[in-house]
């Protein structure tokens, strides 16, 4: 074991979780550990390439090398063909920033989805993480909410109401304790972009809601987490914890003196089968008394991840 | 939220465990999903003689936390089978069979759910639910068992899964 660990990459989204994630990534531990071959295992976030999971990567001199959809079984002959160098197989796309579905896009929010490890404070920091939180730790909260309102960031929910009004308001209320609230329930099928923002880029939320925060005068957070998303709300959760430990979150804030504590309404799926007016037949009188606002989604620019503030 | 923690809870009483957690939480601003939640937990479900316990603690009413404990699909008061199937029935889903499969699922279980509402097997071994997206929709028809989830969803698959944890039981 004298060689350098090589580093491959096995996401830990829930969509790859959910076609064997864990499996391949435990048989390429056995598997490396068997032949002698040091391994630097990194469960990163899902590219999106959702027909490709489990997208494996492996670093090379030439940049990451995808290969998917990997079965557990695959695993052995991958590593007989190379795999750990970037070699040739059925199941090799060659470098994964040039698959085409890849190549074409320009990701803002998404920038780190898929390249990091959503739970690592270096990665997040390597990629441009708190740079925004330190900015605006830098500012009075009412140039935080004019660079916002500037900036012409909208939320993302399908009214696109402008987030720099509803913070200036936010920032205007009068009140003993203000809150940001993040409503990170989607429950529309098909659409999985909180879901993704939680488990594979985490900080980038608690980043933004942290922003909010000292924008407007709010101390508490809430983010409202389906509990039909249980990674999602293990990974929150964990993000959570390591923020607090690293000073993004808490009593003093980078030691500003700023206050920011999160926690969590893992939110029980409501009787009303995720409130959707279409399916009605399960639906239950009462429910539309629970109705919330549509969900925000994380938007680009200074990460701020948009959620939606209230007092 | 593991489909079997009563039995090792046998010794502990539900109002011991909930004693328990209001002591921790009860102080705690908006304590009471959080109670819930962990009642649930521990229990596997959130007894109907604990609510009181847990109102005047709150010094909330019984009606409030029991409208708050039937508005969640996700509480329940009866405990589940000892594993927890929950198949997606959402409109990516059904695109790919969804339907097909949860009745598959009802016949292999042998529960039977009415109205779009839960059931659990005649044995205790399976409470089987519709539930409402996974976010898994680019590989649908997805479903959870026992809080894990499986994507790209077959009925022979589905059998393979079901024959595991009954082999393992």
């Amino acid at each position: 074991m004298s060689a350098a660990p090589i580093t491959v990459y096995v996401p830990r989204d829930s969509a790859a979780l959910a076609v064997g994630a864990d499996e391949v990534a435990d048989t390429l531990q056995a598997e490396c550990a068997r032949r002698g071959i040091a391994l630097n295992l990194v469960r990163n976030g899902s590219r999106g390439l959702f027909w490709l999971e489990t997208l494996l990567e492996v670093a090379t001199p030439r940049g990451r090398i995808a290969y998917g959809p990997v079965q557990p079984e695959d695993v052995a002959g991958l590593l007989d063909a190379g795999l750990l160098n970037g070699a040739a197989h059925a199941l090799c796309h060659g470098p994964t920033e040039q698959i085409p579905y890849l190549a074409k896009q320009e990701r803002l929010c998404f920038a780190r989805m898929g390249v990091t490890d959503p739970l690592s404070l270096a990665d997040y920091e390597a990629h441009e993480g708190w740079s925004g939180l330190r900015a605006a730790l830098a500012m009075p909260g009412e140039t935080i909410v004019q660079q916002v309102l500037d900036s012409g960031l909208r939320g993302r929910g399908g009214a696109a109401f402008p987030t720099g009004i509803k913070w200036k308001t936010v920032a205007a209320a009068q009140a003993a304790q203000k809150y940001v609230v993040c409503n990170a329930d989607e429950g529309d099928s098909g659409t999985f972009s909180d879901r993704m923002t939680m488990e594979g880029d985490p900080f980038m939320l608690i980043e933004g809601m942290t922003i909010a925060a000292l924008a407007v005068g709010a101390t508490r957070g809430y983010v409202y987490i389906r509990s039909e998303y249980p990674d999602a709300v293990a990974t929150m959760s964990e993000a959570v914890v390591r923020a607090q430990a690293a000073g993004f979150l808490g009593d003093d804030i980078l030691g500003s003196g700023a206050a920011c504590t999160s926690r969590f309404a893992r939110r029980p799926a409501p009787t009303c089968a995720a409130k959707r007016p279409r399916c009605s037949k399960a639906s239950k009188a009462g429910a539309a008394s629970f109705a919330r606002s549509r969900r925000c989604r994380p938007s680009k620019a200074c990460s701020a991840s948009r959620p939606s503030s209230t007092t | 939220m593991s489909a079997q923690p009563a039995a090792a809870n046998a010794a502990t009483s539900p109002e011991t465990i909930t004693r328990t957690v209001l002591a921790r939480r009860a102080q705690e601003p908006g304590a009471l999903l959080p109670i819930l939640h962990e009642v649930q937990d521990a229990l596997g479900h959130v007894p109907r003689e604990v609510v009181p316990q847990i109102a005047e603690a709150l010094n909330l009413s019984r009606a409030e936390v029991h409208g708050v404990v039937t508005y969640y699909h996700h509480f329940r008061s009866e405990a589940p089978g000892r594993h927890v199937v929950q198949v997606c029935r959402a409109e990516a889903c059904q695109a790919m069979g969804a339907d097909a499969l949860f009745e598959h699922a009802e016949q292999r279980l042998g529960c039977h759910a009415h109205g779009g509402h839960g059931s659990t097997s005649d044995d205790g071994s399976f409470t089987l639910n519709p539930v409402f997206c996974l976010g898994l929709c680019a590989s649908s028809p997805a479903i959870v068992i026992d809080e894990r989830l499986h994507a790209r969803m077959t009925p022979e698959r589905f059998d393979q899964l079901i024959g595991k944890l009954e082999a393992a039981a």
